[in-house]
């Protein structure tokens, strides 16, 4: 096999596509030829699929920065909410509105912590529970990226997930289905512009979900 | 319990980015990829399920994965 045709296979090669004699003869000349680079590359690539990545290590500062805002949220969050916009009241439909109040009811906690620094990005930390479970919203702000993690929800039968929604301008807008079947530990990643959101919030709905809520929240965070 | 969480939002956040960067390939290149690795097809077998020459799911595999390769660099990701 020469470096033409190894190159045309590197693709299907680090997808582990490649049946074993052709699999062998890629890697007969990957081992005595330093010309293909790309090999390592896509390989790492291929490897990035795995549905649940392996940890990835996230470097010393933004860890440390992460560890500190999840810890000043458990102690003394209070002194920080100054650095926040406070919570806005929006018109909201009259149903999700009543849920809404509901849930507030019931919270236990609702904790802000706004951790940054010089170097390195804004980590936001909020933490709110309901009677059922508890969550916390992680959002890295110049990233635009923010991830909730539930914990102590209940696990689901086959007709039902959890579903989250965003609250923009009095509207629900689904950020997607929890598969809670597991139970435990759920996190999802929201790809959302946290700008425009006034409250995240949790609710149980037919399995795949539905366009808009169809049951009273059981989790809610107010922005 | 704190390094946990912070392990988990990582592992969601390194989650995300992958799928995204996956979901944004042209459907062209982005099948072949989930055959091959998600389905553990070869790429004969994906040749013969998407009815398209070996030699262009071999140049899509390659593609594709090439340019998520881009993407997840952009996104600061070694």
């Amino acid at each position: 096999m020469n470096c033409e045709q190894v190159d045309e296979l590197l693709g299907a090669y680090a997808l582990a596509a490649l049946p074993d004699d052709e699999r062998r003869a890629v890697e007969v000349h990957l081992a005595s030829c330093d010309l293909h680079e790309e090999a390592g590359a896509l390989r790492l690539t291929a490897e990035a699929l795995a549905i649940a990545p392996p940890p990835r290590d996230p470097g010393p500062a933004l860890r440390a920065r992460i560890l500190t805002a999840i810890a000043e949220e458990e102690t003394a969050p209070r002194r920080l909410r100054a650095l926040l916009r406070p919570p806005r009241r929006l018109p909201l439909p009259y149903a999700l509105a009543a849920a809404l109040a509901i849930v507030a009811g019931g919270l236990l906690a609702w904790n802000i912590v706004l951790q940054a620094d010089d170097d390195g990005p804004a980590v936001l930390v909020r933490a709110f529970a309901g009677e059922l479970g508890s969550g916390t919203l992680v959002v890295l702000e110049d990233r635009g990226q923010v991830v909730l993690i539930l914990d102590d929800l209940p696990a689901l039968g086959p007709e039902q997930d959890y579903q989250v929604w965003a609250i923009v301008d009095g509207a629900a807008h689904s950020l997607g289905v929890v598969d809670a079947r597991a139970g435990g530990r759920l996190t999802v990643a929201l790809g959302a512009d946290f700008a425009e959101i006034t409250a995240v919030a949790v609710s149980v709905e037919p399995a795949g979900g539905s366009d808009q809520p169809t049951t009273t929240p059981i989790l809610t965070a107010t922005f | 319990m704190t390094d946990d969480l912070a392990r988990d939002v990582l592992a969601s956040l390194d989650a995300d980015a992958v799928q995204s960067c996956l979901a944004q390939l042209p459907d062209d290149q982005r099948r072949p990829i989930e055959l091959a690795y998600f389905e553990g097809l070869t790429h004969v077998e994906i040749a013969a399920e998407l009815g398209i020459p070996l030699g262009t799911v071999k140049s899509r595999l390659r593609l594709g994965l090439a340019k998520m390769r881009t993407q997840l660099e952009g996104a600061g990701y070694p």
